[in-house]
């Protein structure tokens, strides 16, 4: 097309000057004008002369006409034969077609589709071409159902150059309206989102509104990203692990007639989560008809007092501060009284407990203990630096403020050693109990998937050896304590059941809980933090009426382990070897702790 | 004057022959565009029906559908931990186990299966092209 242009416009330039001198000079072939108007008198020679000045002027003409052509040619032959390749070769391929410009999409991190723009049309209506308003009301108005007659006739008589009347149509709906021929009524491109996977991956990549401006998920907090480029947007989500991690806590959510579960499978090496479930959880592609209920991510944006499996942080920090170690233990005789209240053990000992035994009983007494001895500050500083104080930093906007008392005093400090009084989202959970297991350090927790060999630097909050143990005793709470439910054959699971009260207008309610399990496999060298969590489970026959940790979340937790082992290619052992091992540290605690158990009866 | 009129010739023919170049290759460039248009519309439906397709790829591998799929036609089960044994825990078959004690023995177990195999057609095991053979992969319907 330049070729065509170009040289025209030379063309054009040239000869306006051409003209321009020409006409000055007057005409060079118009001889006898020049001699009418010349002051010559005619002598010999005199059309002679005449002649030579036009013959001069001829090939002066000729010579810039020339001059101008040659330019062209030079000028062509440069487009043509010189730069035509460069120009050709930036021709577009089928990604970068103009008006083909999508918004990108979501996959996970095998590369499955989580969220694409499919193209569709939109019907818009010229409404001052619409010559007889009522019949078009009435004819479409049996082709979308969803419109009622007199909202159409009351846009088709707007009178406005621009309406919409029905955005993505179905390919049926586009060729019925097509066919009724009624002029000014017209379609355009769109593109419309839409999620394979619906609810399964819902509150991890949200959804966007009519106009593809995203409004929950990664789909608002990679809005820009998304529309524009038409990359796709991989995020760390495994959709198989989450279907296991969706089913198993839809299956606790029926067996115990709990109201909303939430569980999270989190990559302690570099910080990625693999599986995100918030139940119930809604359908994104009818985003607009879910309650809010279902739109609330309990994983990210809950916080609850997460009972118990706070103790894990708290025997952490008293083994990593020096306070204790864990040949050490505190009697549990006597419940605490501090003011009002009296704190107990739920199912109570009442005798000397080593560290090991106050988490596989999940002694209440032993961990206020613990705690005291640490002090405030120091407990209030170990929190803190394992994230649980601040809004996890995270790829959605759905973000929970942790809540926690301002004033901390020492009654809070008690509460707090075995998880009341703290409120925290899961995310937040997993992420700090990564560092209780994979040596120490604190990663930051992500939802997009990193590089494959990108190492993810994390900051150090415990030392390697207190990592080492608190592998250890997770792992013994699993063997012997209440965490039973959760062995998984094969895969060294570790961790620590939760059952919590809940608040209700500042009071504990009894029979309303959250029953909680954090785990971490395989804890011989763990890669995977899990969590799941049931919100007001109901005890059946089969539990014997309990509702607790132990029988509501760690089962659910097993079956999640034995399911997504083998597919993210974790061996599993002949666990006996290791756990052997690992009981011996409790064998050479008790039998240490013989001298204590005597003293205090 | 005929040197002239040759040179006139000469450049007439010169000059209708431009013409005609110029012509032709604004009408073949006109021609190229009316395809690439149409190359370009082709593709952009292309590429629409693609993402369709890998859209409904996608919704159609949903791990329910696959899972209540896989229930229905197929006899597998989850994968459970004792399945998966080390090759050095297979037991040797016991002609073999002394005088073989060295080799690796996963020649010796493949031979094996293929021997074993339903319509195992000659005796070699090895090196046979023909005939589709229903190897026991991982039977897991039932748990022994």
């Amino acid at each position: 097309m330049t070729i065509h242009v170009d040289p025209s416009d030379r063309l054009d330039g040239h000869t306006a000057q051409e003209s321009g001198q020409t006409g000055t000079a007057c005409n060079p072939c118009g001889l006898d004008r020049h001699i009418d108007h010349s002051a010559y008198t005619v002598l010999d020679g005199t059309v002679k002369q005449a002649l030579e000045v036009g013959k001069t002027r001829l090939i002066a003409t000729g010579l810039i006409i020339s001059v101008a052509f040659f330019a062209i040619g030079v000028r062509l032959v440069d487009l043509t034969l010189l730069q035509g390749n460069a120009r050709t070769a930036s021709s577009q391929t089928a990604a970068n077609l103009p008006g083909t410009a999508v918004r990108g999409d979501i996959v996970d991190r095998n590369g499955v589709i989580l969220a694409t723009s499919l193209p569709t049309a939109s019907l818009f209506a010229d409404a001052r071409l619409v010559p007889d308003a009522e019949f078009a009301a009435r004819e479409l108005q049996k082709i979308l159902p969803g419109k009622s007659r007199a909202e159409l006739l009351a846009k088709l008589k707007s009178g406005k150059q621009f309406v919409w009347l029905q955005r993505h149509l179905t390919p049926r709906q586009q060729s019925q309206i097509n066919s009724l021929g009624i002029p000014g009524l017209n379609f355009r491109r769109e593109q419309r989102r839409f999620y394979p996977h619906g609810a399964l991956t819902a509150h991890a990549v949200g959804f966007t509104s009519i106009d593809n401006q995203g409004l929950a998920g990664v789909e608002q907090s990679f809005d820009d990203m998304l529309n524009s480029t038409d990359e796709p947007l991989q995020l760390s989500l495994d959709v198989r692990i989450q279907h296991i991690m969706a089913e198993e806590l839809s299956a606790a959510m029926t067996e115990f007639s709990a109201i909303g579960a939430a569980g999270m499978v989190y990559d302690v090496q570099n910080g990625e989560v693999i599986s995100m479930v918030s139940l119930p959880s809604y359908n994104p592609n009818e985003a607009g008809s879910a309650v809010d209920d279902a739109r609330f991510n309990r994983a990210t944006l809950g916080v609850y007092e997460m009972g118990s499996v706070f103790k894990l942080f708290n025997t952490a920090m008293a083994l990593d501060e020096g306070i204790v170690s864990v040949n050490d233990g505190y009697d549990t005789t006597d419940p605490i009284r501090v003011g009002r209240f009296t704190i107990r053990d739920y199912k109570p000992k009442k005798r000397w407990l080593s560290i090991p035994e106050i988490l596989i009983y999940s002694s209440n007494i032993g961990s206020v203990h613990m705690a005291l001895e640490a002090g405030t500050s120091k407990q209030k500083a170990f929190l803190s630096n394992l994230g649980l104080m601040r809004p996890a930093s995270f790829e959605l906007s759905e973000i929970g403020q942790p809540r926690f008392p301002r004033k901390w005093r020492e009654v809070n400090t008690m509460t707090i050693s075995y998880g009341h009084g703290i409120s925290v989202s899961p995310l937040q959970l997993v992420r700090a109990a990564g560092a209780l297991v994979n040596g120490g350090e604190l990663k930051p927790s992500s939802l997009v998937k990193h590089a494959p060999n990108e190492t993810v630097a994390g900051t150090r909050v415990i030392s390697e050896k207190t990592s080492r143990q608190m592998r250890h005793l997770m792992r013994l709470v699993v063997l012997h304590g209440s965490g039973r439910n959760a062995d998984a054959e094969g895969f060294m699971v570790g961790g620590k059941t939760g059952t919590a009260d809940k608040l209700r207008n500042g009071r504990y309610v009894r029979n309303s809980r959250m029953s909680s399990f954090l785990g971490a496999f395989p804890m011989t060298n763990p890669r995977y933090v899990v969590f799941a969590m049931v919100d007001e489970p109901k005890g059946t026959k089969q539990t014997h009426g309990f509702a607790t940790g132990g029988w509501v979340a760690a089962p659910v937790i097993k079956r999640v382990v034995e399911r997504m082992g083998p597919l993210v290619s974790i061996e599993p052992i002949e666990d006996h070897i290791a756990d052997d091992r690992i009981e011996q540290l409790l064998v050479d605690v008790m039998a240490r702790a013989g001298g204590h158990s005597l003293a205090s009866q | 004057m005929s040197m002239n009129k040759l040179a006139l010739c000469a450049w007439l023919a010169a000059c209708a022959l431009s013409i005609w170049f110029a012509f032709h290759i604004k009408y073949k460039v006109q021609e190229l565009e009316t395809e690439l248009g149409i190359a370009r519309a082709e593709m952009q439906q292309d590429s629409e029906a693609i993402r369709v397709l890998e859209a409904e790829w996608s919704f159609l591998n949903q791990p329910s559908h696959l899972a209540d799929l896989s229930e229905r036609y197929l006899d597998f089960a989850p994968l459970l931990a004792e399945q998966v044994v080390h090759m050095g825990d297979l037991p040797l078959r016991e002609s073999q186990a002394i005088d073989s004690q060295d080799s690796d023995g996963l020649e010796d177990i493949i031979e094996e299966i293929l021997r074993n195999a339903p319509e195992s057609s000659n005796e070699g095991g090895s090196g046979n092209t023909g005939g589709k053979r229903t190897v026991p992969l991982m039977r897991t319907g039932v748990p022994q």
